[in-house]
């Protein structure tokens, strides 16, 4: 009996802190905050790292030879309009022989362009547009080669000599309709051409260059 | 006993293919976010915000040394960015800033914050000034082995900050509206100023029609290029078809998100005699 007794009087309380709890409960708004910042970025789909290393190999000139060419594969994603620039650091020459009157190669010997954006997936906002910079649009491929000289006409035919200055190649509405920078489907995919032909250039031990490619969205 | 293990052991297959073909979707690279912030501050006043650099997950693990650095920028008539050194341009904020940290590592699936402090001197007048940070990995130090002709392509990021000091006001304009032929075909284009001291963002639409009033071309709430105060642009969309003679409406009709009224344009073209 004593033993219930102490039992009531812890029950109790109890009541009566959930009875209070329950009075104050009577009705209320919980408000949610936040924002959706503008967000841009870039990821290899290739490479594993934050900058990739594109190798032109061994530029030996032959007969009938064609322009030795690679490329860089990109994902942009972003949730607002952004543009892309190009950037091109002098070309590093390594131990370059004497010039005997001849021609080393130079920036505007490398062909550089945009061969392609792919915008098809699932999760790319809709009627999102891109518009490439024409000049650096290969869209349609490199120039063909007619006379072993290099192809790449200034003013019509882009080269790395054209963005000795931070320009402009790529522009586009939003990007991703939603989803994050892991999302497979929500990015346009960029391919970037880079070509050239071997010739007799001045004899080097071999030459790099920068290229840094800024992505915004004022 | 035995069917529960089996049924066990095909969903822990399962759940391992799943975490497979979720990796390979992982790829490395970077993002900011946010990407751009505007912050309304007083002359004398002292604030400190924030952006994340976001490097994703990735199968095989990335590490890099990033730099970080101001600079200026501005946006040209062509709707272009040009950057500067920082405190070169007009309206420059690159002074005002401080941000932490300058450089750091970072590695798939890290996320790093950096904090940029804002110190609006005394006296400044009212107005939008501007300025941002790059973001980008270390260039190679080490000149080229012998055979090896390289290029390194670098990714640069950019967060854009607006420091806006009030009194500020709006005064956009769609000034003209023009069809002409580019080096890629025939381009619509919107002439717009903002004769006012806050930069706005305008959504344009615009749209061509045939004297069979059939629709050429349509873009619905395009988000132009930001619109800088005191400054003009040009928004070209170009056409992907050329057209055939006609005679065509143009119409463009923009609201520049500012309050106002929507801003709209016609303008008839006559290529009824062209080839």
């Amino acid at each position: 009996m004593k033993q219930t007794g102490v039992k009531l009087f812890l029950v109790c309380p109890v009541v009566a802190l959930l009875v209070q709890t329950g009075l104050a409960q009577t009705t209320g708004t919980i408000t949610v905050t936040g924002t959706t910042p503008t967000a841009v970025s870039v990821t290899n789909a290739s490479d594993a790292a934050l900058s990739t290393t594109v190798a032109l190999g061994s530029l030996t000139p032959a007969a009938g030879g064609g322009l030795i060419t690679g490329s860089v594969q990109a994902r942009l994603r972003s949730n607002k309009a952004y543009t892309l620039s190009a950037q091109a650091a002098a070309l590093n020459l390594s131990n370059p022989a004497a010039a005997d009157g001849g021609s080393s190669i130079t920036l505007s010997d490398i062909g550089f362009g945009i061969t392609a954006v792919d915008a098809t997936g699932a999760n790319v906002a809709t009627g999102h547009t891109d518009t490439i910079v024409s000049l650096f649009n290969y869209s349609s491929g490199f120039p063909a080669i007619t006379n072993g000289l290099t192809p790449f006409v200034a003013g019509t035919n882009a080269t790395l000599n054209d963005l000795t200055a931070n320009t402009q190649i790529l522009s586009g509405s939003r990007i991703s309709a939603k989803g994050n920078i892991s999302t497979n489907n929500n990015f346009v995919l960029l391919t970037l051409g880079i070509a050239t032909l071997p010739q007799y250039f001045t004899p080097n031990t071999g030459f790099s260059t920068t290229v840094t490619l800024t992505i915004a969205a004022p | 006993m035995n069917r529960r293990i089996d049924i066990l052991l095909l969903l822990l297959l399962g759940l391992i293919l799943a975490a497979v073909a979720n990796s390979h979707a992982q790829t490395a690279g970077l993002g900011l976010d946010p990407g751009r912030m505007e912050v309304e501050m007083k002359p004398g006043q002292e604030k400190t915000i924030a952006f994340t650099i976001d490097s994703p997950s990735s199968e095989v693990p990335v590490r890099g040394r990033l730099l970080l650095s101001l600079t200026d920028w501005d946006v040209n008539e062509d709707t272009s960015i040009s950057y500067a050194d920082p405190g070169t341009m007009k309206n420059s904020a690159s002074p005002w800033v401080v941000f932490s940290p300058a450089a750091l590592s970072i590695s798939s699936g890290q996320k790093q914050l950096v904090r940029v402090t804002v110190r609006v001197p005394q006296q400044t007048a009212a107005g939008v000034y501007r300025t941002a940070i790059f973001v980008q990995e270390r260039p190679p130090a080490a000149a080229p082995q012998s055979g090896e002709q390289l290029l390194y392509i670098r990714f640069r990021y950019v967060f854009f900050l607006y420091v806006v000091i009030p009194p500020v006001s709006f005064e956009p304009a769609l000034t003209d509206l023009r069809l002409i032929p580019g080096g890629d075909g025939l381009h619509i284009v919107c002439d717009l100023a903002n004769h006012g001291s806050r930069h706005v963002r305008p959504l344009i639409t615009v749209s061509i029609r045939n004297s069979h009033k059939d629709e050429i071309k349509l873009v619905r709430n395009y988000e132009g290029t930001v619109l800088l105060p005191f400054s003009t642009i040009r928004e070209a969309f170009r056409l992907k078809d050329n057209l055939v003679p006609d005679v065509y409406e143009v119409s463009a009709q923009v609201d520049f998100q500012d309050n106002g009224p929507l801003q709209s344009m016609h303008r008839t073209v006559d290529l009824s005699s062209a080839n």
